[in-house]
């Protein structure tokens, strides 16, 4: 008892280095978590944006689709699936897609692509691509065959709004089937190579084309939770074990390879941080320890024991570091609060930033289990930090100590 | 050099504080080295994993084929023109190619494909299709009549090792080009997009499919040090005479640099963080060598020592370990990061099959360049002449009636 209040007045004996100390642990734990979830915000905005533009949260497929590409291979009575489905709490939209692989010819080129059939309404719901339009319409407009395609295709093939194109692909009896196309719209979204390959017509344009109505190749579904979707699409695959069901990480493995590393690399980051404090707060209390070598000889002197002399510096540690660490999380957890609610506005410096599909408002986000990982692996520093020091004021000969220069 | 001998003489009067300031300070150096490379060597593993898979660092063409790649934007090529290439500093290969799209063909299916006229041995210095190959065996020579396909033209045409594979497109100067190749080998990309739709045809036999005679649409080039790019790039546009574009990964890749650009901003709040974090460790360890050493200044001032020398003679202790502090910091970060960049950090489980498969290994490379080393030790001098301003202001403010009573 009498240790833990000597430690107290010892840490108010000398204000500036208990601050050093303070700050520097306080500054440590503060930028540290706000730096994690400033990434991990701006990794997971980028995915989201990736997800709604294109992939989807899972996609269903009769398996033979995803190995022929052929639009023959379909999925069966998809509009009883769809009802199915729906019954599912974590399904919260579904768009279905007739498609088919073929060539897009204009006057200038050819250009192989991936030809979606779809219902705008319903599409609207899944897919964001209907605000990357950059010039005209979103097959809204009344010409008979419409068509949208990438910016990049629209400069490949010489192609402008109001242009002509050819659409040359096998129809579900395997025979040749073409229809001329209208240019009503041309997206860019923030996937260049997307936009290169993909074109969009309306449903039932190409269901006449491959010669079925209501023919359903795939199915895009968002759910409640992206981080759940594998789980959920596991779940859909037992149930469904005739269709092949993937979600959005086996679909876009470079989305996945994005959210996992950088797991990785602030996880290696926030170690790197905490050596750096461990070592810091050992070299601050090790010259604490050398300031005081005459006040700790003098009390050595008087009869303390080397117990006591230990658990004070530890004490003294320990307070420095339990202060800082809760107001450091509490600053950090409070200014991810208030920031993932404003957005950090970096449209100022970050023109790239959009080109590359990230968003130029972050909203800063982390969850609890960091929080938690974060304080474990404070604590254990902590323990360390104090003990190195407190085992060298225990090697101090009082004699030697009390000595003058 | 009176008071730079009292210094020197200070420093190593007290080993122990001299250990401890130093070492403060090489941590510093260490951490922040560490730190910077793993980020700088996640680039250069981003970018060799593109320009080192197919790209190449540097591309020669035709003056216009990069904005309209078609084979009429072809150059006519020679041995001469290539060894001129070669010849460059820091160019490991040149890699001839002949790139243009057909359509491939099956029995029942064809498929629109990149075909590639490639010369079986220089390639294998880039995209190299034998280590990648699944079934079959190699192409040897640049005129054999046989082809290469990816796995996933192979699936879709339903073909294997030894069927026949129609091509048919449009030659140079709008010829028509049709053929029949029997297929020798398969190949497997781990990045999907190589995997799709890719026909390696013989370069010899690609010019003559394509009508082209001795002609390239590029030249793709190899070095052994990524940082000469933009030297390289110069050298060979004053070697070339003609109208011809030579263009680095920077100008070919625009993606692949707006996403280390993207990345970068996020990498440098990052060390400044860590910069605050050892900046304070050093801060720590030399306010308390200043209160530690009170009763010396004081009796100095005492004696008649002028603030001012004495405050420099601080300055200049501090300043003489900031230099060992980062010498030895250099030292020490070297042989750490070398470490790391022959025995990188191994990602496991889910992680590692996610990297795989998108076409990387699944390691956190290290980069090595030195500059990096000698950039952050001189951001913590910066950092450490600044926080070392402290004693100075300390001498100048001393009471030394107090600071002797202690």
């Amino acid at each position: 008892m009498l240790i833990l209040k000597l430690g107290w007045k010892n840490i108010w004996r000398n204000p500036i280095r208990s601050a050093v100390v303070i700050g520097a642990v306080l500054v440590g734990t503060w930028a540290g978590i706000f730096i994690m979830a400033f990434s991990t915000g701006m990794t997971k905005q980028y995915i989201k944006n990736q997800l709604d533009t294109y992939v989807g949260h899972i996609q269903i497929h009769n398996p033979r689709y995803l190995q022929e590409n052929l639009p023959q291979y379909d999925i069966s009575q998809p509009d009883s699936l769809i009802l199915q489905l729906k019954k599912n709490a974590f399904v919260t939209k579904i768009a279905a897609h007739s498609k088919v692989q073929g060539l897009a010819m204009s006057s200038a080129n050819t250009f192989g692509v991936s030809i979606t059939g779809i219902d705008t309404t319903e599409e609207k719901k899944i897919s964001t691509i209907y605000q990357d339009i950059n010039e005209g319409d979103y097959l809204t407009s009344d010409v008979r065959n419409p068509v949208i395609i990438g910016q990049e295709l629209a400069d490949k093939l010489d192609l402008r709004l109001h242009s002509k194109l050819v659409l040359n692909f096998q129809d579900i009896h395997n025979d040749i089937s073409a229809g001329a196309f209208r240019v009503v719209g041309i997206f860019s979204t923030n996937n260049s190579s997307f936009d290169e390959k993909n074109v969009f017509v309306q449903k039932k344009d190409l269901d006449r084309l491959l010669d079925r109505q209501g023919l359903v190749d795939e199915l895009v579904l968002r759910v409640d939770n992206i981080k759940q979707a594998p789980a959920y699409a596991k779940e859909l695959q037992k149930e469904y074990p005739n269709l092949k069901i993937q979600s959005w990480g086996d679909i876009a493995p470079e989305l996945r390879y994005a959210d996992i590393s950088m797991d990785y690399t602030m996880y290696i980051f926030m170690g790197v941080l905490i050596l750096a404090l461990t070592l810091g707060i050992i070299n601050t209390m090790l010259m604490a320890v050398m300031e005081r070598t005459k006040e700790l000889g003098m009390l050595m002197a008087v009869g303390m024991n080397r117990l006591r002399v230990f658990s004070m510096i530890l004490v003294e540690t320990f307070y420095l570091i339990f202060v800082a660490v809760p107001i450091g999380l509490l600053l950090a957890w409070g200014t991810v609060a208030i920031t993932a609610h404003t957005g950090i506005d970096l449209s100022a410096f970050a023109k790239g930033l959009a080109a590359y599909g990230l968003s130029t408002v972050i909203h800063p986000e982390l969850g609890t289990i960091y929080y938690l990982n974060i304080s474990i692996m404070m604590g254990i520093a902590a323990i360390l930090a104090a003990i190195y020091p407190a085992w060298k004021a225990l090697n101090l000969k009082p004699v030697e100590a009390i000595r003058k220069l | 050099m009176f008071f730079l001998k009292l210094a020197w003489r200070n420093i190593w009067r007290n080993k122990r504080r001299t250990l401890i300031t130093t070492f403060s300070i090489v941590l510093a150096v260490v951490l922040s080295s560490f730190t910077r490379s793993m980020q700088l060597g996640t680039y250069d593993q981003m970018i060799q994993n593109s320009a080192g898979m197919y790209t190449g660092y540097l591309q020669v063409h035709q003056k216009g084929y990069w904005d309209k790649p078609t084979l009429d934007h072809s150059f006519a090529s020679s041995d001469s023109l290539l060894n001129k290439i070669a010849a460059v500093d820091h160019v490991t290969n040149v890699v001839p190619r002949l790139q243009s799209y057909a359509l491939a063909a099956g029995q029942k299916r064809s498929r629109a494909a990149m075909i590639i006229g490639f010369d079986p041995l220089a390639e294998l210095s880039l995209s190299n299709p034998k280590k990648y190959l699944v079934s079959g065996s190699y192409v040897t020579s640049d005129t054999s009549r046989s082809v290469l396909v990816t796995e996933g033209l192979a699936n879709y045409l339903n073909l294997a090792v030894g069927d026949s594979l129609v091509l048919l497109g449009q030659g140079y100067h709008g010829m028509s080009a049709a053929d029949v190749y029997p297929i020798q080998g398969i190949v497997k990309y781990g990045i999907q997009e190589m995997n799709q739709a890719m026909v390696f045809l013989p370069i010899g036999e690609a010019q003559y499919f394509f009508g082209t005679h001795q002609r390239l649409t590029a030249a793709a080039i190899t070095l052994d040090d990524a940082h000469a790019v933009n030297d390289v790039q110069k050298e060979i546009k004053s070697k070339l005479d003609g109208p011809f574009e030579v263009m680095t990964w920077r100008q070919l890749m625009p993606e692949l640099v707006q996403a280390i650009e993207a990345d970068s901003g996020s990498g440098m709040i990052i060390l400044l963080v860590l910069y605050i974090v050892v900046g304070f460790g050093i801060m720590g360890t030399i306010l308390m060598m200043t209160a530690e050493r009170q009763y010396e200044l004081g009796v100095m001032v005492s004696i008649g020592t002028s603030r001012f020398r004495l405050g420099s003679m601080l300055l200049l202790e501090l300043i003489l370990l900031a230099l060992l502090g980062i010498i030895l910091g250099c030292l020490g970060s070297l042989p750490l990061v070398w470490y790391f960049h022959l025995n990188p950090i191994h990602f496991t489980g889910d992680a590692a099959a996610a990297m795989r498969q998108y076409g990387m290994e699944p390691v956190l490379p290290f980069s090595t360049d030195p500059t990096i080393i000698l950039g952050q030790a001189m951001i913590i001098l910066g950092l450490t002449t600044i926080v070392s301003f402290y004693p100075m202001w300390h001498a100048h403010k001393l009471n030394p009636i107090k600071a002797m009573r202690g």
